[in-house]
């Protein structure tokens, strides 16, 4: 947190969390490089973290991009190091929460590249905080991100594909979700809203050839994890059975699997990337309160 | 009577020639042990592997079934150990495991497709034919499943679990005895994704939907029918839909994934119904 001094032994301590840009190009990937040559994938929230990993994953399986996020100068960096694999990269600044903004993204979208055939939606966030702290402002901001958000992207593609005649696949970035996350009550409740209209939308939607479905990070290493205050990122490596964090990798290739026609018939799923933490062990992003410390 | 009217599923030559997603020499020097792998889903799965560079153990029940299936497996450059059992029979199993680490000294990817049902109204289910699809759907998975963690562990290797199961998450009508199998084999995989992560071990399920495959020719018109319009995509699955599933939770795609069951049923259990033996009138609702 801001003023501590951070103890840099501490494996839960770095100077720089996730994978660098470097292992994004060489990490290897379990996909045909030319796997999505031709395509094009539109990825929310890709100027940093989980969502740049996203993007350089479909980059390298051959994708043309387009990259949105609210801050263009994060963006830029973006563009430019995502056009070395050799697709086009359109970046497009905006605000999720405003379904207007929303609308030009998919009007340029389809201007530039007259399809999408991969809508991956990344943006989205949390903060930690005891739920009974929760200031009405965060809250509606979390709903209105993760939710509103999500689901205006949702929709704004969808009416596309519909009226182009064109097949579209979904891919929601959401959180492990199934046992609750204390200290994350408010994008638990956002991500848990995007899982069922999920489903509801894979139903709704089959008849358009619309696929949608739900892709839920554990313990992801990125450069969000500095976010959070010491003690919280403390209980991220040691918060599922298999007492390590994942990379970015492990969501983009789930994100491919979905999403290339591995997954024609899958619609309406979610899969956790976890480590099996649904099924045991304990994630405290604020810190562990004393009353949960059995001797 | 069940009419034999057509061939249900890909091919061998569609199985060679389908797509994949995956490099292809993603499992160069890997081995997979893939069960029931003869026909059907399981015939589709080892392809896969071995279209991918792995060298494969297949067995089922039938030599002469598993014979052939091997030389066209063989067919992929890659070496083919067969060996035929019931993986009803535990001590089968061992020998099983223990050929494989003799011919290959590693197992990395357990595909346990062997499996079965037939279809049937719960009330008239007879106690042998309950008996059978639990004894092979359930505890023939766990005799595989134990009898291969006790070698990785012992030889200190990682490896990766997958069983096919089925779409129960709204129960399966008329197959009663495989839902319960199945929902088993789910939740026993839950429990070992944990008490096995200590040792390098992931434990997954892939629970297929209306797949198009030979084992259709085991269902009446009747039922077969309702195979075809059972989830919202109103289309039936390939058995590559399954092997990729595997594939992606069995490679390193699927290193941090454990407990999870991907279902592959374009959507069935959100929308539709299927009735294998035929649909009762009870049920048959006018539009």
């Amino acid at each position: 947190m801001a003023g501590e001094e951070l103890d840099m032994s501490k494996p839960w301590n770095k100077d720089h969390y996730g994978f660098t840009d470097a292992e994004l190009v060489s990490y290897p990937l379990v996909f045909k490089s030319d796997l999505l040559k031709g395509e094009v994938a539109l990825v929310s929230g890709a100027g940093q973290g989980i969502g740049k990993g996203i993007a350089a994953a479909y980059a390298r399986c051959g994708a043309d991009l387009v990259i949105c996020g609210r801050t263009q100068e994060k963006l830029d960096a973006a563009q430019s190091f995502l056009e070395q694999f050799g697709g086009r990269v359109m970046t497009h600044a905006l605000n999720i929460r405003d379904p207007d903004q929303v609308e030009g993204l998919m009007d340029r979208t389809w201007a530039e590249f007259g399809r999408c055939d991969h809508l991956i939606n990344n943006a989205g966030g949390q903060f930690p905080i005891p739920s009974m702290d929760i200031p009405d402002k965060g809250w509606r901001a979390v709903i209105d991100n993760n939710l509103n958000g999500t689901w205006y992207m949702m929709q704004r593609a969808a009416r596309r594909w519909r009226d182009h005649g064109q097949p579209g696949s979904i891919v929601n970035i959401i959180i492990v979700l199934s046992r609750g996350q204390p200290q994350v009550a408010h994008t638990c409740a956002s991500r848990a809203g995007v899982v069922y209209l999920s489903k509801s939308l894979a139903v709704e939607w089959a008849p358009h050839n619309i696929r949608v479905n739900c892709v839920a990070p554990g313990a992801v290493e990125s450069s969000g994890f500095a976010t959070y205050p010491e003690e919280g990122r403390k209980s991220f490596y040691t918060c599922a059975p298999m007492q390590r964090v994942g990379n970015v990798f492990d969501i983009a290739e789930a994100c491919i699997y979905y999403s290339s026609h591995s997954g024609n018939f899958v619609t309406g799923e979610t899969i956790d990337i976890s480590g099996g933490s649904a099924l045991w062990g304990e994630m405290w992003p604020a810190g562990k309160p004393d009353y949960f410390k059995n001797a | 009577m069940i009419e034999y009217k057509k061939h249900y599923g890909l091919t061998d030559e569609e199985l060679a020639a389908y797509p994949t997603v995956f490099d292809e020499t993603l499992l160069e020097g890997q081995v997979a042990l893939v069960s029931g792998a003869a026909t059907g889903i399981g015939r589709g799965i080892a392809t896969l592997f071995a279209r991918l560079g792995a060298d494969l153990v297949v067995c089922g029940r039938n030599e002469e079934r598993l014979d052939k299936a091997a030389e066209y497996f063989r067919g992929f450059g890659r070496k083919v150990v067969t060996e035929v059992m019931s993986i009803r029979d535990p001590e089968a199993v061992e020998k099983l495991m223990d050929k494989t680490w003799a011919e290959y000294g590693r197992l990395d990817h357990l595909i346990n497709n062997a499996g079965g049902q037939f279809a049937q109204d719960a009330i008239d289910i007879p106690y042998k034919g309950w008996q059978a699809v639990i004894d092979t759907n359930l505890n023939g998975s766990w005799y595989m499943m134990q009898n291969a963690a006790k070698r990785w562990r012992d030889h200190k290797q990682p490896g990766s679990i997958v069983t096919i199961t089925a779409e129960v998450w709204r129960g399966i009508m008329q197959m009663a005895h495989t839902t319960a199998s199945r929902a088993g084999v789910i939740y026993l995989s839950k429990t070992l994704a944990v008490e096995w992560a200590p040792y390098n071990i992931r434990v997954n399920s892939v629970a297929p939907g209306v797949i198009e495959s030979s084992g259709f020719n085991n269902y009446s018109d009747a039922g077969r029918d309702t195979f075809y319009e059972s989830g919202p995509m109103k289309r039936t699955g390939h058995v590559m839909d399954i092997a990729e599933a595997c594939v992606y939770l069995s490679s390193h795609s699927g290193n941090f994934v454990t407990g999870e069951t991907v279902t592959v049923g374009g959507g069935m259990s959100l929308w539709g119904e299927i009735w294998p033996a035929g649909k009762p009138d009870y049920f048959k609702i006018e539009d």
